[in-house]
């Protein structure tokens, strides 16, 4: 049904009355990107919508050289991140991530906290900040609290968060050497994510999309058998971008390629 | 003397290339969805959930009572109108009756004052199913014993075009067949037989706009503003379904936002005007992507190709079965059937021939005209067979292709019009370029292949167009037509005729478009006639509007009418030079008046012999297949418009372009994937259309103008030509990068993968040789006979 139905909106500049706003039947609202289609699919339903993109604290761009980190708010748009000096220099992987996330229209309107929040499977960026070993501050009128992107994400469209509670910000400690990502995009979505870091003594690798949600292992540099025991272990699920088979297939070339053939 | 100017087209800065082009950026170009009526309610349509069910039940009652609605229809409620339509075969109820034959079906719609009540009471109509056997596949519904549609709808003065309903009832939509010679015996004395089988895929035939119709019944009369690329067929049908006359049903079109044959026929106009009939209020009837994809796709197919071939590589004998997937009705499938019949064989000398087609009604989405009408769907098979039948024979393909091709004026079939094109010189220009930008070196990971591929379709349609041009007391001209703009910008190209015609500027000639109450007659807007058949309409209108002219000088003048004549933008009378307008001026006595010419199109004299033209398709691809994720990068697309003459010659290399870009997303990536009873991506998430990342890496588009058509200043027909072959020499490209020959399309990723890994285990057991030449040996190289 291509209709959307008839909704409320409740906007406002003032993040406590947003907060007080939020519940199962009034939903966080930025981009729009996912929860449209949604909506327009009849797959949610709210009552009204929140909008969250006046609320100056959820978009901001904070880069903290001391703490080396940079904190992104809910509300930032993929564009912006992309674009911005700050991410460019200290997470170059996540701003060239973001500014391959879907097309044009998707990055000038979605956000990351929309991305993480609706937690499709097939997204790059969850994967990549969960690879960065990224935190989420996430609030409610109850109060705060801070989690790894990793226990934020917690299956297909699955996040740990209750109704009332909106995803704040999202820091991000600064990206360390050896890092690269790589994704098998042949359709809208990725088939595939593939973050890597690579030291001297360490593989850890990140897959997304081909997984319900990202799945994170570590392995000793050179640990060949382990990349294999980790590729077939990995829950792969067939869709119409391929059989499973064919996703680990890539997979385990992509990982030998990058890691196994590395210089 | 009446001889008419063909004066040299007049370029005027002030005018951009296109008329539509200000309208379009702009944002102000008007479509149907724009249109509006006053009191207008709104529909939506409650679809079927399952494939193939007998209704028990429906239960609207609640939805009656919901906000805004206006009232509920169903098959029940529709009196004694026509309750289903059909061109060709009528069997598409306007409802569904007693049963629903595909998943998405309509089956009532609610008629609310907005479209969001009526969305939301639309949910809240109840239907009651007893499951039938649902066929999904043509080999299922060939199989069973379940029938999907019961009776027959042959009967006196049914049909269309010679294309007659079946008289027997099986889950056979249409059967055709063509053929001559004996082809058993020839394929029994080849000296080689190559066979081939390909899947060629349900495709949805992606427009920007999705269908619409707006319709108001009044008593004594039906307006109708629809997505409609043929009004005339529309009127027809809706003047039978309402016993109206044919003066009395008025169908507009305005802009239409992409048809690409899916919006040729009736669509959404009777559901429109039913709900009209029902209500007494004008009712807007609307689809999303998903509702668009239930209305209409493009026929799928199975073709199996034998081809008998002598010691030099020359065809003997071609014996080809199509099996088309026609979904719950035929809608056109019939005649694309006949047309894929027509078409599958290839402008090859075919010394004996046998081609049989078989339609097949199935619980899916009913398919119809797409572009390139049964073409693609045939040649998928029958040119992938040339590259496998060149492997087998040791001959290179584009040489394999030459010795076969028919010469100009040749026979492609018996009685038709002799072919206007010089395919040979078509190919070897794809060849040059092919060879002129060949692929780099090796790079790890990457395979390459090249293929070319031809095509020749009867196109042009009916020879049946009426045009009418008026020149104004100023000199300038509207023209009328009733064909419609869908973006391939006929109103440039025919108001260039006109200029030309006429000796005037392009901007002093305004085009006034599809509307069935002040426009003229026109068969149809499809099959690449517009500016061959039209055009022609369009210049014998102009014609005759010099003719009206000469009368009207010579009657002002005193003198016989003989004694006038025209040339050079002018009229020519006792010595004096009259400017047109002055003429017209003079006649009426004052500053006012107009003179109008009449063109007609028959089949008749230029146009008496079928088809009115064919239209080539000569193209040739580079891809690069990456080893590794089974993906495939277009290097290099060579198109050959072999059009005659190209009017607007940046238009016919757009029409090239477009096409050719939907054959690449037929080839790599769009398919309409059915899961069980339910269509699984109907939306364009999951539905994947080529995109700007998709293009070729090179696009090479090459015009062949040789004056050899029929139509205005030598033209033919573009439009389809360039879709036709691109499936069939993207799969040879990769079966010859790969290793492997594909059988079914789309080339997907993971598809690509699983033949690189058959061709991998079938390398390491030794078992076959590959086909030769990953992107090896030029495809264009000419070797002579003496090398062979």
């Amino acid at each position: 049904m291509g209709v959307l139905p008839e909704l409320g909106l409740v906007r406002s500049d003032d993040l406590g009355r947003v907060l007080a706003s939020v519940d199962a039947e009034h939903v966080p609202y930025a981009g729009g990107t996912e929860l449209v289609p949604a909506m327009g699919l009849g797959l949610r339903r709210p009552a009204a919508v929140v909008d969250l993109k006046r609320v100056e604290a959820l978009g901001r761009i904070a880069v903290d050289a001391d703490a080396g980190a940079v904190e992104i708010g809910a509300a930032v748009t993929h564009r912006r991140i992309a674009e911005h000096p700050g991410v460019r220099r200290h997470l170059p992987v996540l701003a060239r991530a973001a500014g391959r996330v879907g097309n044009a229209r998707v990055r000038s309107t979605g956000t990351i906290g929309g991305n993480l929040c609706f937690a499709e499977p097939r997204s790059d960026l969850a994967c990549v900040l969960i690879a960065l070993q990224a935190t989420s501050e996430v609030r409610s009128g109850r109060g705060a609290r801070t989690l790894a992107v990793d226990e934020l994400v917690i299956g297909a469209f699955e996040t740990s968060l209750s109704a009332d509670e909106i995803l704040v910000s999202v820091t991000v400690p600064f990206e360390p050497a050896g890092m690269s990502y790589w994704k098998l995009q042949s359709y809208e979505r990725p088939t595939l994510g593939v973050a890597v870091v690579v030291t001297e003594d360490r593989w850890e690798i990140t897959v997304g999309a081909a997984v319900e949600r990202p799945v994170r292992t570590v392995l000793a540099a050179g640990d060949s058998a382990g990349l294999d025991d980790f590729a077939a272990g990995l829950d792969i699920g067939a869709d119409l971008c391929g059989p499973a088979e064919y996703k680990r297939s890539v997979l385990r070339e992509h990982l030998r390629t990058v890691l196994e053939t590395a210089p | 003397m009446t001889g008419q100017p063909e004066a040299a087209p007049v370029p005027d800065p002030a005018r951009p290339p296109r008329r539509d082009a200000w309208d379009k950026v702009t944002g102000r170009a008007r479509y149907a969805s724009d249109a509006a009526m006053a009191n207008m309610a709104h529909a939506a349509v409650v679809r079927a959930d399952r494939a193939h069910a007998c209704i028990v039940a429906i239960n609207a009652d609640e939805a009656r009572r919901a906000p805004g609605v206006i009232g509920v229809i169903t098959a029940d409620d529709l009196g004694d109108l026509g309750r289903r339509f059909g061109h060709i075969v009528c069997d598409h109820p306007i409802l569904a009756e007693d049963k629903v034959r595909y998943y998405g079906e309509p089956v009532a719609a609610v008629v609310a004052e907005t479209p969001h009540e009526a969305a939301d009471a639309a949910e809240r109509v109840w239907v009651d199913y007893e499951d039938l056997e649902a066929l999904t596949t043509a080999a299922d519904a060939l199989a069973s014993e379940t029938l999907i549609h019961e009776e027959s709808y042959a009967g006196p003065e049914r049909g269309f075009l010679g294309v007659k309903p079946k008289a027997d009832t099986d889950n056979a939509a249409h059967r055709a067949e063509l053929g001559w010679g004996d082809v058993d015996a020839a394929l029994a004395a080849a000296e080689a037989v190559v066979e081939t089988s390909a899947a060629f895929p349900l495709v949805y035939g992606y427009a920007m706009e999705t269908y619409n119709a707006l319709a108001d019944w009044q008593p004594g009369g039906l307006h109708v503003v629809s997505t409609a690329q043929h009004p005339l067929m529309v009127r027809k049908e809706l003047a039978r379904i309402f016993s109206l006359p044919l003066a009395a049903v008025r169908v507009e079109v305005p802009y239409i936002g992409g048809g690409y044959g899916s919006k040729s026929y009736t669509k959404l106009e009777p559901l429109a005007a039913a709900a009209s009939w029902a209500t007494g209020r004008p009712v807007r009837v609307d689809t999303d992507v998903e509702g668009a994809m239930h209305t209409t796709r493009a026929d799928g197919a199975h073709v199996t190709v034998r081809t008998g071939f002598d010691s030099e590589g020359r065809i003997t004998a071609r014996a080809i079965d199509i099996v088309f997937d026609t979904g719950a009705y035929a809608d056109n499938s019939p005649l694309v059937l006949t047309k894929s019949v027509n078409r599958c064989f290839g402008p090859y000398r075919v010394p004996n021939l046998r081609v049989r087609g078989t339609a097949v009604y199935t619980n899916t989405t009913p398919a119809s005209s797409y572009r390139g009408f049964g073409a693609p769907q045939g040649a998928l098979a029958g040119e992938m067979n040339m590259d496998m039948a060149a492997d087998r024979l040791g001959i290179d393909p584009t040489e394999l292709r030459r010795r076969n091709l028919l010469e100009p004026g040749g026979t492609v079939i018996s009685g038709k019009r002799g072919l206007d094109a010089d395919l040979t010189a078509d190919l070897d220009a794809v060849a040059a370029e092919l060879d002129r930008h060949a692929g780099r070196g090796h790079e790890p990971g990457v395979r390459r292949g090249r293929a070319v591929a031809v095509t020749a379709s009867d196109a042009g349609a009916s020879p049946i167009s009426t045009a009418q041009v008026r020149m104004h007391a100023d000199g300038s001209v509207t023209l009328l037509t009733s064909s419609t703009e869908m973006g391939q910008g006929s109103r440039t190209a025919l108001a260039q005729i006109v200029a030309r015609q006429m000796g005037v500027a392009a901007a002093a000639v305004a085009v006034g478009q599809s509307d069935t109450l002040y426009t003229p007659f026109e068969w149809t807007t499809g099959a690449s006639r517009t500016t061959t058949v039209v055009g022609l309409a369009v210049k014998a209108a102009c014609e005759d509007l010099w003719r009206k002219l000469r009368a009207m000088a010579a009657e002002s003048a005193g003198i016989d009418p003989d004694e006038a004549t025209s040339g050079g933008g002018s009229i020519q009378v006792a010595g004096a030079d009259l400017a047109p307008a002055a003429v017209i001026r003079e006649w009426f006595g004052a500053d006012a008046g107009e003179a109008v010419g009449i063109g007609v199109v028959r089949g008749h004299g230029e146009t008496a012999l079928l088809p009115p033209f064919w239209e080539i398709g000569a193209v040739g691809v580079e891809v690069a297949v990456d080893e590794t994720t089974g993906e495939v990068t277009v290097e290099h697309l060579v198109t050959v418009g072999d059009v005659g003459h190209a009017i607007e010659p940046d238009l016919v290399k757009g029409q090239d372009l477009g096409a050719a870009t939907q054959g690449l997303g037929i080839a790599l990536w769009e398919e309409m994937v059915y899961e069980g009873e339910q269509l699984t991506n109907p939306n364009l998430i999951e539905y994947r259309v080529p995109r700007f990342t998709d293009m070729p890496r090179r696009i090479t588009s090459v015009l062949a103008e040789r004056g050899d058509g029929a139509g205005p200043y030598g033209a033919k027909g573009a439009g389809e030509g360039a879709l036709n072959p691109v499936p069939a020499a993207v799969a040879a490209a990769v079966g010859r990068a790969v290793g492997v020959w594909p059988t079914e399309l789309p080339l997907t990723p993971a598809r690509v993968w699983a033949l690189l890994r058959s061709a991998a285990e079938t390398e390491a057991a030794g078992l076959a040789k590959p086909p030769t030449a990953a992107g090896g040996a030029a495809p264009s190289t000419v070797r002579g006979p003496a090398a062979e």
